[in-house]
């Protein structure tokens, strides 16, 4: 094992671990395993489109489908819409109310394709069985607060959870010296170190001592230090909407949800969570 | 579409690249048509950076070997579902992931780095340099896998950040701010093991 040898930099070891060669045959051994192997074709047949590249029966249907909902649509707007019958005009209102944001054209576009591998995985399954999960999914609010890629990707770090649960982002965050002192704290642990950032919070007078209690407590813990550098998980945090939904005991359930958590690891979920599967998917449990 | 891109060379001998998307692309046409040989290319360009990968996130050469072969073979037999509108190297990635973590739920992670030893170190210094090895990969595997991700794609693939979020499905903040928490998780464990950073 080496010393400690303060001038060598994290990228040089990880560089001397650099890349490495497959075995000699790997080729070789992949190709007689796919000798053995046939393409799944799902029985679909590849059609010539725009000068060789190949469309699929399934998405000449979806044109075609397209096609006929914009003729309707022409239809429609030439004659005009037909008139709603007496009796229902309250409950369109009704359903109206509970309609969900309209999704962007970004929202649609980023991560869809692992959206899909999600939305077809056995985490999906599991997440779809789990009633807490379930009951925070179901609300609006969460699943539009889980959709912001900074707040899942600070969820998936097990000591933050913890600090949700236990109340403590929620009095540091609504605290404005507490947050304060936090982004302090963390820019002199980055250059001083540890013990340094903790002197620096006993050297604060604006600070309630439960919440220096709370902030040292948070910088001693490697985890949670780590998940609080981020700027912008701190931003969101220091929303009161943020944090009065990340407390809603539906939310607090699901934070100890295993099923939760794993769906908080695949890539995929925060953007499946805008997807219509999903929401239908809650519909029926 | 855009290909692996500029970092193409790090995969391939130097020299090799050209248009590499048209080439997967009508590769896997050919494949898609009945042509099995046609998949040759693909693991031929591919096989080197799966296999990193793979090592890289299992640890063990004999694990990475099956996880990358299992990806590719898997990869061939999906090809149908292979939306040609993405990057192939972002697809066969998820595959490949899939099956590192199948491996690691069902078998005990041993860490076993023995690629070769340069040849003009002494024996003391071979040992200390392998256990350094060691030590940063069993750091490595010791990163929760989101983390384990970009530390891995960056730095053993050496795709661009943009590259790696697409890889991904997250955005390039997502990905830099991964892999300064990751940096920092790795510098304080080697620091723990005395490894210097």
């Amino acid at each position: 094992m080496k010393t400690h040898r303060p001038d060598e930099p994290l990228d040089t070891l990880l560089q001397e671990l650099g890349p490495a060669e497959p075995p000699a045959d790997f080729a070789g051994s992949v190709m007689s395993r796919v000798a053995r192997t046939r393409v799944q074709t799902s029985g679909r047949r590849v059609i010539p489109f725009r000068g060789g590249i190949g469309m699929s029966i399934t998405k000449k249907a979806m044109w075609a489908l397209a096609a006929a909902a914009a003729i309707i649509l022409g239809v429609f707007v030439a004659r005009g819409f037909p008139t709603v019958d007496r009796g229902t005009e309250g409950a369109i209102g009704a359903a109206k109310k509970y309609q969900a944001p309209q999704l962007s054209a970004s929202d649609v576009v980023t991560g869809d394709a692992s959206a899909q591998a999600f939305l077809q995985s056995e985490t999906f399954d599991r997440l779809m069985k789990d009633p807490a999960a379930v009951a925070a999914l179901s609300s609006a609010d969460l699943r539009a607060l889980l959709r912001d890629n900074v707040i899942a990707d600070g969820l998936r770090d097990a000591s933050l959870r913890e600090a949700i649960r236990s109340g403590l982002i929620d009095r540091v965050f609504s605290d404005s010296a507490a947050r304060a002192a936090l982004a302090d704290a963390l820019r002199v642990d980055m250059h001083a170190g540890i013990e340094a950032a903790i002197r620096a919070l006993d050297v604060r007078a604006d600070l309630h001592a439960d919440i220096r209690a709370d902030l040292k407590s948070a910088i001693k813990s490697d985890d949670l230090r780590n998940a609080l550098s981020s700027d912008a998980l701190r931003e969101n945090l220091a929303k009161s909407g943020v944090r009065v939904a990340l407390a809603r005991p539906e939310m607090i359930a699901a934070l100890n949800s295993s099923a939760f958590v794993s769906a908080l690891s695949q890539n995929g979920f925060s953007s499946a969570l805008a997807t219509n599967r999903f929401v239908s998917a809650l519909s029926n449990r | 579409m855009s290909g692996i891109g500029e970092h193409a060379a790090n995969f391939f001998p130097a020299g090799v690249y050209v248009s590499q998307d048209a080439e997967d692309l009508a590769a896997i046409r050919r494949c898609r048509a009945g042509d099995s040989a046609g998949f040759e290319p693909i693991v031929r360009r591919y096989q080197r950076v799966l296999y990193t990968v793979a090592l890289r996130m299992l640890g063990n050469r004999e694990d990475a070997n099956d996880a990358a072969q299992n990806a590719f073979v898997k990869a061939y037999e999906k090809l149908d579902a292979f939306d040609e509108g993405r990057r192939f190297f972002s697809w066969i990635y998820r595959i490949l992931v899939n099956e590192c973590l199948n491996l690691r739920r069902d078998r005990h992670t041993v860490v076993d780095i023995t690629d070769d030893l340069p040849g003009d170190r002494s024996p003391a210094e071979a040992f200390e340099h392998h256990e350094t090895r060691q030590r940063v990969q069993a750091a490595i595997l010791a990163l929760p896998l989101h983390y384990r991700e970009v530390v891995v794609l960056r730095h053993f693939t050496e795709l661009s950040y943009e590259e790696i979020a697409d890889t991904l499905g997250v955005s390039v903040a997502i990905v830099k701010s991964r892999l300064f928490t990751a940096r920092q998780r790795l510098a304080r464990t080697l620091l723990q093991h005395e490894i210097a950073t």
